[in-house]
């Protein structure tokens, strides 16, 4: 059976670049979308640098007023897009099989397709930066400002198909991990057995699925105005409402922000109870909590639009709802801190940032609940209090949370230690590099300073403030750097971890770490929450392989890149067409044919045949 | 043989399929793909009445077509039934029906967006003309690609690749199929009869009626 | 096999060992929180002298009545986080990792957490009440005798048309400086011509956006003192966002209806042969394609300048109108203000090229001289 219906072998090897390249193994994937995140991040990061370096003083030319537009934008969409969410899914993929006792996810290669898609989408839209110049409308591109009576330059064309791109990717990982966290988990793993970083992704992947349709549509109808002349935000000629995007982004939008979040909330749920030496305190409430910011997380997106004159009843509605949303927010707050009190708590390095989530994301809840209050948010809304809040939110929030994953899981995922005292240096340089650079900013909006303004002048007296928080955005540079020495340090001579170097409960602990390519030589059976506290059964030697030899993992296929290219392709098509008709129509079929024929290969792909005799070997 | 998941046993918590579950979800993000385009329309719903507007609706025309596409959907549940019993012969003979059928309803869209043309719709035409054929242009193309795997599924059958003993993937498929023709019941209902109804206050002879255009209703 | 049982300090499988000092590290915490919030106040008193965009310093009723709930809300947020933070602290500080300690395996506690969940909900009622009352009030009509406007925003400025209080009951219109009378209630609408943007005057009015192809309302306000106030766009608009900024001048009943009058007269002629009356040519050939002033010109494509003398700055409020600001303002707007060449922006009309000048320097000089000559009688 193993007839060539593909043009291409189904591959075998997993070494060098090709075995990268083809590779559908959840950790593999797990650690190219955490490399990508990562340099993503540093370039997120220069361009904040970029930025505060023009603010710095009033009346900046360190840059001019078309790139500091670039750089807002091109940092929003970055930092949300390329940066937060695929350090989640970086987390999702290398650990959710572990945790809950996978050999791999549901669809091992739509995983790769979904990386594959995600970073040609990232890629497409930075090209941007080559053929035009960088998308300049902001991350959440307000019609009619998007339309091309407004943005004559292709540039808004590279930031929709590049989004949509990448949102076609989301959206595929999302359903993948909904199937392996229902569908997957090990004997004995209920799903009230499942430590919080599982549950929040499977949260997190029913939110993808649900609020990227809206964002798909949102720029579908924008591509469909820019290219083809539809009215969808055509104000002045077909009398569009320019609200309706507005609408459709915030729906998206705010889910969006939880599944910025909730990722962060489960790495912080399951490291309290590692280094309190405790379990999680009300493990349900923390679990349900997160489950109704989600469902309310869907009813709130008009709080962004209360300056936009919705009326009296939808504002008041939309204001109620956002208030509600701070409650289950604040019981999780609760319940991490009933986590600590009467653990015997071990001030270790991902504690430290797990403990720097707290305080700086409940900061960030605070300041968004004032913006509840709807009089106070007519004078805070696009002011940067606003830019201090969401940055206490995502960065005090996700970014605390991520990199306290980072120091937790390194380890595992390398097999080796990252340096505890470079790593504490670490954190107080980015905690208090993080305030010196968001606290000012609630100042600055207090004083009426805007978000967006690539200057000022001197009568507006915001130049202290403003000096004063460029030097805190250098200092969180610096503290990135600590982590980069950090990392490289340890892969030179970081110490061996181990099975379980902290003594923690959960399954990933179970095996060696790194872990080998099949995770479990024998899938486990759990009975516990924690069951390497609770059983000795399950405890640190993994069991032999079983006599038949290692467990028979999934092929490397090229399909996922294939298919992603045909994608990415097909877009950049559409933008060639811009200029040049029948090059962009040749383009695009060429590549729509290579896109279906991926399909067709990819769904009568047959096993290797290497490891088509290895399996009849065994039969 | 082909790869669905990454375990030797094919056991799921769940009980169901993978991929089952996995069309559930996708038809679970669809609902809000739909949710939005519909919504889209009924917002921007007689906001400009410059050009044509719901009145140029052909209920006569699309009730026949909404017939044929319902239909189809009874011929997919036989088609499943006739798999799941290993009767290949009927198997083909309902799956080769649904995809006409399929086509017959496409044939219709492709009739009545050629008459809006003719009648000064197009996309760019208004705002009517955009939320109404991208929406349907949108399911238009999600019937099409219900086509074009079935055909796909049938001559995989001719090649062994479809039995009995796979008969899930035909499952799949129809729930897909199913799920499309309920999105277009939705569709007849709110954006055909009720913007019919809407209508019937303006003034129906300023734009000659589709269907009177071709001697029907 | 062993049993890996949380315990205490004595018995953890871990590979380092703490280096921070727990002790030190509570009172480390601490001492930040009092450095942040002592430094906190102080940035806010220091910076609000003189910061003329401040929301904390209300000039109207209506940003008093948001300043109580703003006061509220942040008193009520900061003695939230306080508690928070310091439980924080106290608990990081009493359950740090000692010889002898072993943790409590608690799992949970009902009573506690359904507490900690009513608390919050108390809370945020409290918010709530005020907030709603506040919206509803918003909806209330406009004073019989409020001075209606209509505020127009235009990539990158602002337009402001007075209904019926312009010659012969047709709109006054003026631009970027706005002229309300003290005491008399405000009732404002908005509407954009091109892209949304968001009208805001911290110390008079809360924002409110200015979309185009909808009619908003903005918050009914009565200033409560002669002044001016700056007010800015605040909803990012395109390239020049940062420099659309206007003024509001307060002023007293006599002082408003006089510039009513005035901005209803024709100039005075200039002096025949003056500087004045070049530069008055000058403008009927070259700016009145664009620009009104009253009796003078009619096109409304860029802002009316009917008593341009008298404004205070230039460029929807980011220079000051000196004669030299608007002689460079007049010759490259794209040196100050990053305007692309279209249809209805500003041309350049002087840059010292002859095959780009539609002006000559001295003709700049004269339009120059004229403007400012467009005073108050």
């Amino acid at each position: 059976m193993a007839a060539n219906i593909g043009i291409l072998r189904r591959p075998v090897s997993t070494e060098g670049v090709w075995g990268w390249i083809t590779t559908v193994d959840h950790k593999r994937i797990g650690i190219l979308y955490g490399v990508s995140a990562f340099i993503f991040f540093l370039i997120g990061g220069i361009e904040a640098l970029l930025m505060r370096v023009q603010l710095a003083q009033p009346d900046g030319t360190f840059v001019e007023a078309g790139t500091f537009n670039a750089l807002f934008t091109m940092h929003g969409t970055t930092m949300v897009f390329m940066v937060v969410m695929p350090a989640g899914a970086a987390f999702f993929n290398f650990l959710v099989p572990l945790m809950i006792g996978a050999r791999d996810v549901a669809f091992p290669r739509l995983n790769a397709l979904s990386y594959w898609l995600f970073i040609f989408g990232a890629i497409l839209m930075n090209f941007s930066f080559f053929k035009a110049a960088f998308p300049d409308v902001g991350w959440f591109g307000y019609a009619p400002l998007t339309t091309s009576e407004y943005t004559l330059s292709s540039s808004t064309d590279y930031w929709v198909l590049g989004l949509q791109i990448m949102g076609i990717g989301t959206t595929a990982a999302g359903f993948n991990f909904v199937i392996t966290i229902l569908n997957m988990r090990a004997p004995g793993m209920t799903l009230m057995r499942m430590p919080l970083f599982p549950w929040m992704t499977l949260i997190v992947s029913f939110l993808i699925i649900f609020a990227f349709p809206p964002l798909t549509i949102a720029l579908t109808l924008l591509l469909f105005d820019r290219f083809f002349g539809t009215n969808f935000f055509d104000t002045a000629g077909a009398g569009a409402d320019p609200l309706l995007w507005q609408h459709l982004f915030w729906i998206f939008g705010h889910p969006e922000v939880y599944i910025l979040i909730l990722p962060a909330m489960g790495i912080v749920s399951d490291i309290l109870p590692t280094f309190s030496r405790k379990p999680l305190f009300g493990y349900t409430t923390v679990v349900f909590a997160g489950a109704v910011i989600a469902f309310l997380g869907f009813g709130v997106w008009a709080h962004h639009m209360f300056t936009t004159g919705l009326g009296a009843w939808a504002t008041a509605a939309f204001a109620g709802a956002t208030m509600a949303i701070g409650v289950p927010t604040g019981v999780k707050i609760f319940n991490w801190l009933a986590t600590l009190w009467g653990g015997s708590i071990q001030f270790k390095t991902p504690l430290l940032f797990a403990l720097g989530f707290i305080s700086m994301f409940m900061l960030g809840g605070l300041s968004g609940v004032m913006h509840a209050a709807v009089p106070v948010d007519t004078q805070q809304q696009d002011t940067y209090f606003i830019v201090a809040h969401f940055h206490y939110v995502l960065f005090g929030g996700s970014i605390f949370g991520i990199t306290a994953g980072i120091y937790y899981w390194f380890p595992k995922m390398t097999g080796r230690m990252l340096s505890e005292r470079i790593g504490k240096v670490h954190f107080w340089v980015m905690f208090i590099g993080f305030n010196m650079t968001f606290m000012p900013m609630h100042i600055l909006g207090v004083l009426g300073m805007p978000r967006r303004v690539y200057t000022y002048s001197v009568d507006q007296n915001w130049a202290g403030l403003n000096l004063f928080v460029s030097i805190g955005a250098f200092i969180i540079a610096l503290s990135i750097l600590l982590l980069i020495i950090n990392i490289v340090r340890s892969a030179r001579k970081g110490e061996a971890a181990g099975m379980n170097p902290w003594a923690a409960s959960t399954l990933e602990w179970a095996i060696p770490s790194p872990p080998p390519h099949y995770n479990f030589a024998v899938i486990p059976t759990v009975r516990s929450q924690h069951p390497l506290w609770d059983e000795e059964a399950n405890a640190v030697e993994p069991p032999p392989l079983p006599a038949h030899g290692e467990p028979h993992m999934p092929d490397p296929s090229y399909w996922p890149i294939v298919i992603a290219l045909g994608i990415t392709m097909v877009a950049g098509g559409l933008l060639i067409w811009q200029a040049n008709t029948w090059l962009g129509l040749l383009v695009i079929a060429v590549f729509g044919f290579v896109g279906i024929r991926g399909i067709y290969g990819w769904v009568f792909e047959p096993v290797a045949e290497e490891s088509a005799e290895r399996v009849h070997a065994h039969h | 043989m082909q790869y669905v998941t990454g375990i030797d046993d094919h056991r799921t918590s769940t009980g169901l399929d993978n991929r089952k579950l996995l069309m559930w979800a996708f038809l679970g993000s669809d609902v809000m793909f739909f949710g939005t385009l519909i919504g889209t329309h009924l917002i921007y719903r007689n906001r400009n009445l410059s050009g044509p507007q719901e009145e140029i609706l052909s209920i006569p025309i699309t009730t026949i077509s909404t017939f044929v596409l319902l239909m189809s959907s009874l011929a997919m549940v036989l088609a499943l039934a006739a798999i799941q019993r290993g009767n290949m012969g009927s198997f083909r003979f309902w799956t080769a029906i649904v995809a006409i059928f399929g086509s017959i309803f496409i044939g219709f869209q492709m009739f009545e967006f050629t008459e809006f043309a003719h009648l000064g719709l197009t996309p760019r035409t208004n705002l009517f003309g955009s939320t109404f054929l991208v929406m349907t242009g949108f399911h238009g193309t999600h019937v099409a690609v219900g086509i074009l795997w079935l055909w796909s599924i049938l001559f995989a059958s001719y090649k062994g690749k479809i039995h009995q003993g796979n008969s899930l993937q035909v499952e799949i498929a129809g729930l897909y199929w199913h799920f499309v023709d309920i999105v277009w019941i939705v569709i007849f209902g709110v954006v055909y009869l009720i913007g019919a109804y809407g209508a019937e206050g303006r003034a129906l002879e300023d734009i000659p009626h589709a269907a009177r255009a071709v001697g029907i209703g | 096999m062993r049993n890996n049982r949380p315990t205490g300090a004595g018995n953890t499988n871990t590979v380092t060992t703490p280096t921070a000092h727990p002790q030190n590290l509570a009172a480390t915490l601490r001492r930040l929180l009092y450095f942040t919030l002592a430094a906190v106040t102080l940035v806010a008193v220091l910076a609000s002298c003189d910061t003329p965009l401040t929301t904390f310093e209300p000039r109207s009723d209506a940003t008093q009545r948001i300043h109580t709930i703003y006061i509220f809300v942040i008193v009520a947020a900061s003695i939230v986080g306080f508690l928070v933070l310091a439980a924080m602290a106290y608990i990081l500080w009493r359950y740090r990792e000692r010889p002898g300690h072993t943790p409590q395996q608690i799992h949970g506690n009902t009573t506690l957490e359904i507490t900690w969940t009513v608390i919050p909900i108390l809370i945020l009622i409290a918010i709530a009440i005020p907030t709603i009352v506040w919206i509803a009030g918003t909806t209330a009509d406009p004073d019989e005798d409020a001075l209606h406007i209509e505020a127009v925003g235009h990539q990158w400025w602002f337009e402001f048309r007075y209904p019926g209080l312009g010659p012969d009951g047709e709109d006054l219109v003026t631009a970027n400086e706005l002229r309300i009378p003290v005491g008399r209630q405000v009732a404002i609408t908005l509407e954009a011509k091109d892209v949304i943007h968001s009208f805001w005057v911290p110390q008079l009015v809360g924002k409110t956006d200015m979309v185009p192809g909808r009619t908003n309302i903005l918050e009914k306000f009565t200033p409560t003192e002669i002044g001016t106030f700056y007010g800015q766009c605040a909803e990012f608009c395109g390239s020049a966002h940062a420099l659309m900024r206007f003024r509001v001048h307060v002023d007293s009943h006599a002082d408003f209806d006089r510039w009513v009058e005035n901005m209803n007269a024709a100039p005075v002629e200039p002096e025949a042969g003056s500087v004045e009356a070049a530069g008055a040519r000058v403008f009927t050939n070259f700016c009145a394609r664009c620009h009104t002033i009253e009796g003078v010109s009619t096109e409304e494509i860029g802002p009316n300048l009917t008593l341009f003398g008298d404004r205070a700055t230039l460029g929807a409020g980011i220079l000051d109108s000196t004669p030299e600001n608007l002689k460079a303002w007049v010759s490259n707007i794209r040196d100050i203000k990053p305007v692309l060449e279209t249809t209805n922006a500003m041309p350049t009309f002087y840059v010292g090229d002859p095959l780009i000048d539609q002006l000559t320097e001295a003709q700049v000089d004269q339009v120059v001289a004229y403007l400012k000559s467009l005073k108050l009688r």
